[in-house]
This record gives structure tokens, sequence and C-alpha cells, in this order.
């Protein structure tokens, strides 16, 4: 083994990794390029954000994240070389918040261009034939159901988001449940046979109530389902893994049993998702997860044990304040979220990619994009474009506030804050082009979205 | 339709192209009513496109009303969570011991706030995987020792007979009907298949996961069959039907029996199920649902207030004190639309009592207290409604206002217009009562007062009770000005009031709030109808004369065309 291999496996083994996976790191060190393996995290953020405590100063090696107010991106500095800022977006369709939500990820108010579009992650995850994962912080209110105040993602209907981080852990890491009992005999033949079963007799509906087509519909999406499980469509499409188990998941474990919806657990529930979140990455076993913090209208109370200690609505008042001391409030509630996001996530993700051998010095944040974004520019004033408003009688600038964190497997220009509107302050860029750059860098170009012509912007691209 | 009412909306339809010129308002505008959901249809089927009646029932809609009754399309409906736990409880109630429940997801809300509307409720991946994993669940606990036995006597044979008994058992009651015989052959085949690769446990196991799983359990059926100009519903969807809606759960061994017996074709016979239905323990649970989905009331559990004295202890009483004022008026008195809106009296323990100020404190148990005179009457004094509309700091007779206007009216609010921005708020040293705060913001401002006139108005009729619920006199040391006025879509007055209590005996002799609400609790029961309006005229009538109270109103829903046909539909 030759010097630079030797360290590679040495490094890779001493991260926790595989040993025959860290071989096989050591033994591609070097050689020839492969596609690299992204993963996407989508972090929804709910009604958008003070941009005056948000903004950073500069740009390149000069930007500062602290750089204004409150500085609602400071806890990302220490990742400071993979953060793209991007300014000048509006939603193409989203006139208020309650549609925004929808179509932050599908592009359109209600999900919906002559049917159901799928929501970016859904389109990609099918790119990539990996298992996209819906995750959320009590993304709906107990009580009021899953109302369409929380449709965020879409999979041809829309995907409620597990609430449970114990549930969502033991999703990543199914290829490592133990088998079930003493299972004697291999019990997943029966369980296709029964999924089988089901498929045929819904066939068999769908032939016999052929006359009408709203039902002919729900069954079709009922069979849909019925085939991707299975399809036993896996959540690494196939490609490697770099953990012999499950691996340890303090956080997690700290909520099971718990009420994931209940107030008082949210900081745990939040912490406990990225945390499941991160290591799935690390491990391969899940490379598209999405993450929805609360729903548009949340008056989850900020003053739950671990939160930002406001003892008021996130929406009400905290997101509506148009008055300084109300603004700087909200904007450290919106930073505690980014706070967690790099306790949780992003400082694990800042490791050497077990993944990606042919170059160990290539972290997952390397490999992956972290999509923060909320579904409206300013909170108390619900515009979801990129145009001027007016803060206690003084204008300032509001767009969409959209971060990418990663380098998206080296498809983006790292360390840039940028405006990529056609006509800075007049026109917004659609948010549509964002989605379509996210999936460029994923390695699942698209050139529409629900039918409407979309472009990745050339700025962000290396 | 009513001439008066034809006039509407074509005023509707004229003045929505003003309206749609609304500018931004201030307080997040009409859209910010919290947790009711904001969408217009979002996440239902959508429209078939085909000349079919629309999916999704409207708020307009259900308020409309006819000379005789529309009929729904044939639909399947999917059973809801609470739907599937009841039902697997009570088919296996040998697992209910330590089993956790059901691992279906919360349900999907319609447009109307209603968690049980057919059009909502599919079988995406996610919940397939949720079913599969319930089905599997469910199989592995009733195949473990101690259990099989009791589920299945003769399981010690462990042969193909038993087999067969258990899918027959079992099976008619997972698919509310006897299976065909080409079912049963199937299943009979994949037990035999499963066992001879296995055990008679694990054949026992998987059989019932497929039956757990299959179409014919997680859909209850509304199709029936051709019969002239309709479709009737057969004798077991009619079980199936009147135990869902008025039971909450699958249909008994003697009402399949009856339905065997073909005892539910007639009205009469209907009428008779649901109201026992509606007596038994999951058939009040269900019929509250109802009131809650309708009203909104049991939000007020998720809401946080900035008073430290609300607490979420508060919350849960405010929420039961509101669960057994329904209960009394409308299942122990009988009572019609109008004891609900101005009943005297309401129900605390003496955690909410001392809350409210009431003084009489009542024990640990909720007991009855007549309100003291200017405390408000009936449901729309009651705390947890006023609460849940309401912000965390103050009140918002935007959204009270709104309740009234969508909930009891059934007028469908427009969309609120992009960039609003919030209320200002008052200062410390120029204090503003609430109503001053929104006549300034919303009613004097041209730019919103067009669509805020609608319903803020309303709203400040409740202004006596603060943002918890509590009576106020005063606010900010201010005299409080309870008046306010309804007005039509045409922008014509047509009611004036002072305080809530005025406002409540005003809409309990109105005759659109009735058909509004009885429109809208017809969608309930026959869970969106399919989209279609007028769904129930003849007990709607009987409920708007005064022959009948609520729950009679549920029951006889079951009378009506609607319950047990369904409309020819062209391709």
């Amino acid at each position: 083994m030759g010097r630079l291999r030797r360290r590679t496996f040495l490094a890779a083994i001493g991260l926790g990794i595989a040993a025959p996976l860290a071989l096989k790191m050591a033994r591609l060190a070097g050689a020839a390029p492969s596609p690299r393996p992204t993963r996407l995290f989508t972090f929804y953020i709910p009604h958008g954000m003070p941009l005056e405590h948000f903004e950073p100063l500069g740009t390149g090696a000069d930007m500062n994240l602290a750089g204004s107010g409150v500085g609602v991106l400071s806890p990302l500095t220490p990742y400071k070389k993979y953060v793209n800022v991007i300014r000048g977006v509006g939603m193409n369709d989203g006139i208020s918040n309650h549609g925004a939500i929808r179509a932050m990820l599908t592009g359109f108010t209600e999900g919906q261009k002559n049917g159901p579009v799928d929501s970016i992650d859904n389109t990609i995850a099918k790119a990539l034939g990996v298992t996209p994962f819906v995750v959320g912080a009590r993304p709906y209110t107990p009580g009021a159901g899953f109302s369409s105040d929380s449709y965020l993602v879409q999979h041809g209907s829309w995907v409620r988001p597990t609430e449970d981080p114990v549930a969502a852990a033991d999703a990543y890491f199914q290829h490592f449940a133990p088998p079930p009992g003493s299972m004697q005999v291999d019990e997943a033949a029966f369980r296709m046979e029964a999924l089988d079963l089901s498929a045929k007799e819904l066939q068999g509906m769908q032939i016999s109530l052929s006359a009408l087509s709203t039902e002919k519909s729900k069954l079709k999406l009922h069979l849909d389902a019925l085939t991707a499980l299975k399809a036993g469509s896996t959540s690494t499409g196939g490609g490697a893994v770099s953990c012999t188990m499950r691996p340890t998941l303090p956080a997690v474990e700290a909520v099971r049993g718990k009420d994931p919806l209940a107030q008082e657990n949210f900081a745990l529930v939040l912490d406990a998702h990225l945390e499941a979140a991160a290591h799935a990455f690390v491990c391969g076993t899940a490379r598209v997860i999405t993450m929805q913090n609360m729903h548009v209208n949340s008056d989850l109370n900020m003053s739950f044990p671990g939160g930002p200690n406001f003892a008021q609505g996130h929406h009400q008042p905290i997101s509506h304040s148009s008055d300084e001391q109300g603004r700087s409030d909200f904007a450290k509630c919106q930073q505690w979220f980014y706070q967690h996001l790099a306790d949780k996530l992003l400082a694990t993700l800042n490791q050497p990619d077990p993944l990606d051998p042919s170059d160990t010095t290539r972290t997952v944040l390397d490999n992956s994009l972290v999509f923060v974004a909320s579904e409206v520019s300013d909170g108390a004033f619900h515009n979801s474009d990129a145009k001027p408003i007016y803060v206690r009688g003084i204008e300032q600038p509001s767009h969409l506030p959209l971060v990418l964190i990663g380098g998206g497997g080296g498809y983006l220009k790292t360390q840039q804050a940028l405006d990529v509107s056609p006509n800075p302050g007049v026109e917004s860029r659609m948010h549509t082009d964002v989605l379509a750059t996210i999936a460029a860098a994923m390695g699942a170009p698209v050139t529409s979205i629900g039918g409407q012509s979309v472009s990745a912007i050339a700025e962000l691209k290396a | 339709m009513r001439a008066g009412r034809l006039r509407l909306v074509l005023s509707i339809s004229l003045l929505s192209g003003l309206l749609g010129a609304c500018k931004p308002a201030s307080e997040g505008a009409v859209g910010e009513r919290p947790g009711q959901g904001g969408g217009a249809g979002a996440g239902t089927a959508g429209a078939a496109g085909n000349g079919n009646p629309p999916v999704t029932a409207t708020q307009e809609g259900a308020k409309e009303r006819c000379a005789t009754s529309k009929v729904g399309p044939p639909m399947l409906r999917r059973l809801t969570q609470p739907e599937f736990q009841r039902t697997t409880a009570d088919i296996f109630p040998q697992i209910v011991s330590g089993w956790s429940g059901v691992k279906v997801g919360t349900d999907s809300v319609s447009a109307l706030g209603f968690s049980n509307d057919a059009a909502t409720l599919v079988v995406s991946q996610q919940t397939a995987q949720e079913i599969l994993s319930t089905a599997e669940d469910v199989a592995t606990r009733v195949i473990a020792d101690g259990v099989l036995p009791l589920v299945l006597p003769c399981a010690s044979s462990a042969d193909a007979a038993c087999g067969a008994t258990f899918i027959a058992q079992y099976g008619a009651r997972l698919f509310r009907r006897p299976l065909t015989g080409d079912e049963t052959k199937r299943y009979n085949d994949y037990f035999t298949s499963v066992v001879a690769r296995s055990s008679f446990k694990l054949g026992i196991k998987w059989t019932l996961v497929a039956l757990f799983q299959s179409p014919n359990a997680v859909y209850r059926s509304e199709v029936g069959a051709a019969n002239g100009a309709t479709y009737t519903l057969t004798q077991n969807e009619i079980a199936t039907e009147l135990a869902y809606t008025f039971g909450g759960t699958t249909p008994s061994a003697d009402l399949l029996a009856k339905a065997a017996a073909g005892a539910l074709a007639t009205p009469e016979a209907r009428l008779t199920e649901a109201r026992n239905l509606l007596t038994t323990p999951a058939g009040k649970e269900t019929a509250l649902q109802l009131f809650r989905e309708w009203s909104g009331y049991a939000l007020v559990k998720a809401r946080t207030k900035s008073n430290k004295s609300f607490t979420s202890d508060i919350a849960s009483d405010m929420s039961r004190e509101t669960d057994k004022f329904v209960d009394d008026v409308v299942f122990a008195k009988s009572g019609n639309l109008r004891d609900l809106l101005t009943a005297p009296y309401t129900f605390l323990n003496a955690r909410l009592a001392t809350f409210y100020g009431y003084g009489a404190a009542s024990g640990a148990d909720f007991s009855r207290v007549d309100r003291p005179a200017t405390w408000g009457i009936g449901l729309l004094a009651q705390g947890s409604l006023l609460s849940a509309n309401a912000h965390a700091n103050a009140t918002s007779p935007t959204w009270r206002g709104l309740f009234v206007f969508s909930k009891l009216f059934c007028n469908t609010r427009l969309k609120p217009p992009p960039s609003v921005p919030s209320l200002e708020e008052p200062t410390p040293d120029m204090p503003m009562t609430t109503r001053a705060r929104y006549e300034v913001a919303h009613v004097k401002n041209p730019s919103c007062s067009a669509c805020h006139t609608q319903w803020d108005p309303i709203g400040f009729g409740f202004e006596h009770f603060d943002e918890v619920g509590r009576y106020r006199e005063q606010e900010v040391g201010m005299a409080i000005d309870a008046k306010g006025y309804v007005k039509d879509r045409s922008g014509r007055q047509t009611m004036s009031f002072d305080g809530a209590q005025d406002l409540a005996t005003q809409l309990a002799g109105d005759a659109d709030v009735t058909d509004c609400v009885s429109g809208l609790m017809s969608e309930y029961v026959y869970a969106g109808g399919g989209g279609v309006s007028c769904l129930a005229e003849t007990a709607r009538t009987s409920l708007a004369t005064g022959k009948i109270g609520l729950a009679e109103y549920l029951a006889q829903l079951a009378t009506e065309p609607q319950f047990s046909q369904r409309a020819l539909l062209t391709q």
C-alpha cells in the first residue's frame, strides 16, 4: 500500500468508516474521477426574514456572515467557504404566504400546473433512483390536521413529513435493522406477495370503476404507491453505503417515546432530525432529505426549552413585527434555526466524505447541497418577491431569504453573496431557477418545472 | 335556487373583480386565521374535467338550497386515521392491551377544514407504507402466543380448514361484506402457499396482512348498483355508511346481519340505526368531532398566549368545556341551532371558573354554570372559540369576524393580497383599544376596507372578551365599544348589533345561518358529498323550521337520497 493510500486508509478507519470501504477509499485515492455522491438537504424555516438582520457584508473571501444587525447567518461562519447567499429571487406565482409554501418546492402556488407537480426533491430523487425522505419538526398544528398551510412537498400527492425522529432514523437505517423475531424464513417474499395481491385487486377495481375518473385517479395513485413499495425503492439508489451498522444517535434516543408534536419537545425533535439526517448522509443511506420546520402561520410559542426564549408565537406576533425590537427578536428566532443547523448537521457533514474515495480531502459538505429557504421574503409584509418594502417609512430591499451551503459535488461556485435578478430591485429572478440550479448540481438537470421553462443560474456555477 | 340568492351570486361575481383590487391591509390580512388552512382546495384530487361534479365541497356550495336534494357521484372513501384505529380495535379487541395503535398518520384536511373528505383521503406511498406497517404489526400481535387461540379457537388444529375459517370470518369483518368466491379462493391460495413455505401461524399472519391492506378494506365502497337513473347502494354499503358516519367505526355483526337480511332498505330503518349509533360513545365522539372541525374550537389547545395564566391545562379545560356544552345542548337537550347559539349557560370546573372570574368554584368536575347577564351566550361566547380566534397578546376582530363570516354565513373570503404589513402596535404614550387600531388600519383605510368591512365589524361584537376569552368592561382604561354590523356581499347592511349576546340572538334567527350550518354539517356527514351541494333538503328544511334539533338532523341525514343513492355519471 502506497503512502497516500495508507494514509487515506488510516484516516478513514479513524473516522469510524467500515474497513472494506476504507480500503476501497485507499485503493481509489487518486484514481480517475467518477460521479460524485451528491446529497440534498432542504431546510424550511417559515415566515421569511427581517433582511436587515440577515444580509452578509461583502462577498468572496471577505464576506462577513455576521455583518448585519443580529447577524442571522453568523452560525454559518465556520462554513463560510461553502456558503452562497442568493439575493434578488422571488416566487413566480407566490402572491401570499399561504400559496407560497406550496410553491416553494413545486414552483406553483397550489402545487398544480395542469395537474400535480412533483416537488423538486422528488424530481431529483427519481433521477438518482433514490428515496426522497421528508421529515418535520412540528410540521402541522396538533388538532388542526395536516392542512394546506403545511403542504411543502408533493410526491404525486402532498407528503406529511415524518414527525418522529426515531421513525425517521429507522427509515434511514433500515438496512441495519435486525430481522424481526426469530425469523426462520424469508418473510420479505411473503410481503411482496401480499402487495401483489393488493395491487391485483386495485387493478380489478380500476376496471370496474373505469367510468369514474376521479376514483380511477385515486386508485392509480394507490397502485403507484404499492408499485413503489414492491420495487423496494432503495434510499441509496444502489450506491455505496459507508456504515456497517446503525450509528449511535444520542439526540434521537433522547426523544424516543416523547410526543414529537409537543411544544416543549420542539428543540429536541429538531436536533434529533438534524442528527439523524447528517449521519444518514455520511453513511450514504439517504441522499435526498427535506426537513420542514413548522408551517405557514405556525404560532409555536418560542419559549420551549432550549429555544430562543421568546414567549410568543413564531408567526404572531414575532414574524409580524414591524418595530425595531420585534424585528430583532424575530431575527434571533431565525438565527436559532441556523445555529442548530450548523451544530447538528453542518458540523457532522464537515468531514471527509467516505463515499468519495477519489479525493479524501473532500468533505461530505463538498458533495452536498443544504438549501435553506422560506416561503416569504419579509415576515411582516408577506411578500414573496424581490422588491423594496418600507419598514417604519424607510425603504429597504426584500427578497426570498435563500441560502445554499455546500459545494454540490463541485458544481457550485461558493462563498458568494450575489444578486441574481435580471434587474436588481425591480425584477425578481424566478425561484424555479434556483430549483433548477439545485437539480443540476445534484446531477439531475431539468429544463422545465411543471411545463414552465427554467434554467440553472450561471452565476452560481463553478 | 331562490331568486334572491341568484341575485346574490351575480352580485358576488360582479363584486369579486372590485374586491380583487383590495390593497395591502394590516394584520396579515384575511388569510391569517391560524390553523384552519389557507388553501383553495390544495391537496385534493381536483375536478374530473369531464362534466362530472367537482370533487371538492365549497363554503358557498354548502349554503346553497334547492327544491330537492341532489345526489352525489359514486365514490370510494379511504378510512380516516380514527376509523382505522376503531375498526382494528373492534375487530381484534384481543390485541388492544399494550398496543400503541395504528401507524397511519394524521389525515389531510379539506378546504372546509374537514378531515374526512373523500376527495382528500388518498393512499400515497407514505400512507401505503403506514397501512402496511400497521397490518404487519396487527398481524404479528394476532399470531402471538396466547392471542391466536382467542382470535381463532381452531388454531390448535393448524389445518387448511382453520385457515379458511379465518379468511371467511375476518375477511368479512375487514371487507364489511362476505368475500366473493374469487376472493375466497385468492386468499386461501395465498394462505396455503405461505404455509407450505413456513408455518400455519405465518400463513395467518401474512393472509391477515393482505386482507388488512386490501383496497376492499382500506376504502369504504359507495358505488352501488345501477338502478334506473341512479345507483342504489348495496345493503352492505349502507350498513358500512351508517356505522362509520354515525358510529365512527366498522359495522357490527348485528348491523351486517341486518344488511344481509335486507333490513336497511327503508329510510325509517336507517333512521333507527343512525339514532342508535349516535348514542354510542364512538358515535357521540364522531358527532363532537363534526362540531370541532366545523367551528375549530379545539384549536385552543394549540394556542399560546402571552398571558401566563393561560396554561395548557386551561386550554384543555376550555376545549372540554365546549365539548360538554355541545353535548348538553345537542344531545342531552335535543337542541337546535338557535339553542346552540343562545343557551345561557356553560360547563366549568373550579380551575376554569377561577380563570374566567366566575367566582363560584365547582370542584374538579365540570358542572353547569349559568352565565352572568352580559357575559355572552351560546357557542360564540365559549372561551375556546374566542381564544382560538385571537392573537397571543390581543384579540382579533378580523379572525373572530371571519369565523362568523365563513362558518355561519358560508361566505368565501378572498385570498389576501401580497405584501401585507402588520398592524402597528400601540405605544405606551398613546394607548388605543384594539377596535380603534383595527378601525384605523382596516375599516377607515379605503384600500383595506372593501374586504375588511365584511368581517371586522362582526368581530367588534366580541370585544368584551379578551384574547383568552375572559369578559372585560374596559381595555387600556377605555370603555369597550362592541357595536357592529353584518353586511352581505353586495355591501348591504343586514344586521346591526351591540355586543356578542345581541349578535348571537340575531344570528340564531337568521335563515342564512341555518342554511349555512346545516349545509356544512351535511357536507361533513356525507364526507364531501362528491362536491355536490343541496345534499339533504328535507332534513335541512326540518331543521330550519324548528321541527327537529341538531342531533335528530344528523340522524335524519341517513334518510336522504344522498345517503343511499349515487348519481349515474357519463365518462
